[in-house]
């Protein structure tokens, strides 16, 4: 029976393979979306976070009002966040909140400055949904949905 | 417009709380009972007439291009940049009464094409009844296109302005109530459902200021507005359908252009009510950076000579931050009742514009527009053809 690879072709897989891990970026942990603990709900779709990221919908599942936060717009997890929930890169999120919330029909997720206001933010008010990268959780957030 | 006292000062109120310290953050949320947001754009817009028409067309020097009907946006046939016809700067400042379902919002926009005048655009109370309907009161946009709301926020469009052929009619605003309804459906697609009815009154309309000279002042009436939209979408679909009817009036004040002066005004009572009923549809893609717009009106007013339609198609791919656009735009009135058609007023422009992201809140652009007047004979004022350069660079912030 013939063996399956070459040497060489061994040879390249593994150095392919090599080239890979090298490569990959050291920070690339999945992208999650949290909340505070005391959150009565466990988990949304990618469907129902890209509705309240989007103003499309306004509460969680359950009744409580939506209170959406971002990261600045200069950080990778935010085009990552709506590059992988909506298909969108940053720009064209800001053209579709600068035509919603000029024209009645939306506001946009209020922008916080890091990770680690996110996770006071969504322990104290009800209602406060997130992305953080995987690395930064703690206890004080429970996570409803995983991204990447 | 015409904008009320009252309205002026509320709106002051909420300028005021816009600049310095009310940025909305998170931190307000906390225990504040309102919670103060202050925003805004504007538009830098230089126009340098290449070619077209010469001649004195309705009191004013062409070449000329009409590039916003309802605000007498016009570049002429003059030498050199004119950055009046399409420059623009808003603020827009908003009270939400935190954990409940009001808020008060109120937009100013500053337009070259009026001097510089600060008119009060938005004022309208808004209050959500639940999750799917929302009930504003005030005043608001009139929903006759597509980018009827937008229409001042250059950066989130496409063009340096409007297709001037399918976004020119009489009055832009109205005062009263809208009901929206907002419907996540299955599969990725959203229904949302609007109502309107009020009323608006435009004194001094530069709409008709285009066609009656610049120093004209014809004040116009819209009364039992009653109309609605329908909007379904999904992420790279979006179709919209419009119906408003109207009663309108105006009254002609100063008179109009008769090529040597303008005729001697008396202010009249307005003209007895005529019906009108506007029918707009627009289906638009996005898809794998490809980008279909298309949009077409048609404006029946049955005592009227004229039947207005108007359709633009337009063409664009996003290629990184360039987004190169081909639009064209048409406008043709029909003869009914009888009328000459060779008084037909017709007009098409076809347009290229690139559009380049500078970063996430400013964009350049820059667009070359080629109208072509396709009027009857009889039709005056002819403004004739014109092929104009635009270069613009919108923000928000």
């Amino acid at each position: 029976m013939q063996a399956p690879f070459t040497r060489q072709q061994h040879l390249a897989i593994a150095l392919a393979l090599l080239a890979f891990a090298l490569l990959r970026p050291a920070n690339a942990s999945d992208l999650v979306v949290v909340t505070g603990t005391h959150n009565p709900i466990n988990h949304l779709s990618r469907e129902q976070v890209a509705d309240i990221y989007m103003g499309r919908v306004t509460t969680l599942p359950g009744g409580t009002s939506a209170i959406p936060l971002d990261l600045p717009a200069s950080s990778a997890e935010r085009e990552t966040f709506y590059n992988e929930i909506t298909g969108k890169s940053a720009a064209q999120i800001k053209a579709y909140w600068a035509r919603m919330s000029f024209t009645g029909k939306g506001t946009p997720p209020k922008q916080v400055p890091s990770s680690s206001d996110i996770k006071k933010y969504a322990s104290a008010k009800p209602g406060v949904i997130a992305y953080l990268d995987e690395d930064s959780l703690d206890g004080s957030v429970k996570v409803l949905c995983t991204l990447k | 417009m015409n904008s009320k006292p009252w309205a002026r000062h509320a709106l002051a109120c909420l300028i005021t709380c816009w600049g310095g310290t009310c940025q909305a953050d998170v931190d307000n949320h906390d225990n504040s009972p309102i919670e103060f947001d202050g925003s805004g754009f504007f538009s830098l817009t230089a126009g340098k007439m290449l070619s077209g028409t010469k001649g004195r067309a309705n009191d004013t020097e062409c070449p000329c291009f009409v590039s916003d009907y309802a605000q007498t946006g016009v570049y002429t046939g003059k030498s050199g940049l004119q950055w009046q016809p399409d420059s623009k700067l808003g603020l827009q400042g908003s009270m939400i009464f935190t954990d409940t379902p009001f808020s008060l919002t109120g937009q100013i926009v500053a337009r070259g094409a009026q001097d510089g005048a600060v008119n009060l655009e938005w004022l309208y109370g808004n209050y959500r009844i639940n999750d799917a309907l929302t009930l504003q009161l005030g005043r608001k946009r009139l929903p006759m296109f597509y980018n009827s709301d937008a229409q001042d926020i250059g950066y989130a469009l496409p063009w340096t302005h409007l297709p001037p052929q399918l976004y020119g009619w009489e009055a832009v605003n109205y005062n009263g109530a809208n009901l929206t309804w907002n419907k996540p459906l299955d599969n990725g697609w959203h229904l949302v459902a609007n109502l309107l009815a009020g009323a608006e009154t435009v004194k001094e309309s530069g709409y008709w200021k285009i066609y009656r000279g610049p120093n004209n002042r014809t004040d116009v009436k819209w009364d039992a507005i009653l109309g609605g939209d329908l909007n379904f979408s999904n992420d790279w679909l979006e179709t919209r359908l419009v119906y408003i009817q109207s009663k309108t009036s105006s009254r002609n004040v100063t008179g109009s252009w008769n090529g040597t002066t303008y005729g001697i005004g008396i202010e009249t009572d307005y003209t007895n009510d005529a019906r009108q009923q506007i029918y707009g549809l627009a289906f638009n893609i996005d898809r794998d950076n490809w980008l279909l717009k298309s949009e077409f009106i048609h404006i029946n007013r049955p005592g009227a000579n004229f039947r207005d339609y108007a359709q633009i198609v337009a063409i664009g791919r996003r290629i990184g931050k360039w987004q190169p656009m081909l639009t064209w735009s048409n406008y043709y009135s029909k003869p009914a009742l009888g009328a000459d058609p060779n008084a037909q007023e017709a007009h098409a422009t076809t347009a290229f514009t690139l559009r380049y992201e500078v970063d996430t809140s400013s964009a350049v652009k820059i667009q070359i527009d080629d109208q072509h007047d396709n009027s009857g004979s009889n039709w005056s004022p002819k403004y004739g053809d014109a092929r104009l350069l635009t270069l613009s660079y919108d923000r928000v912030f």
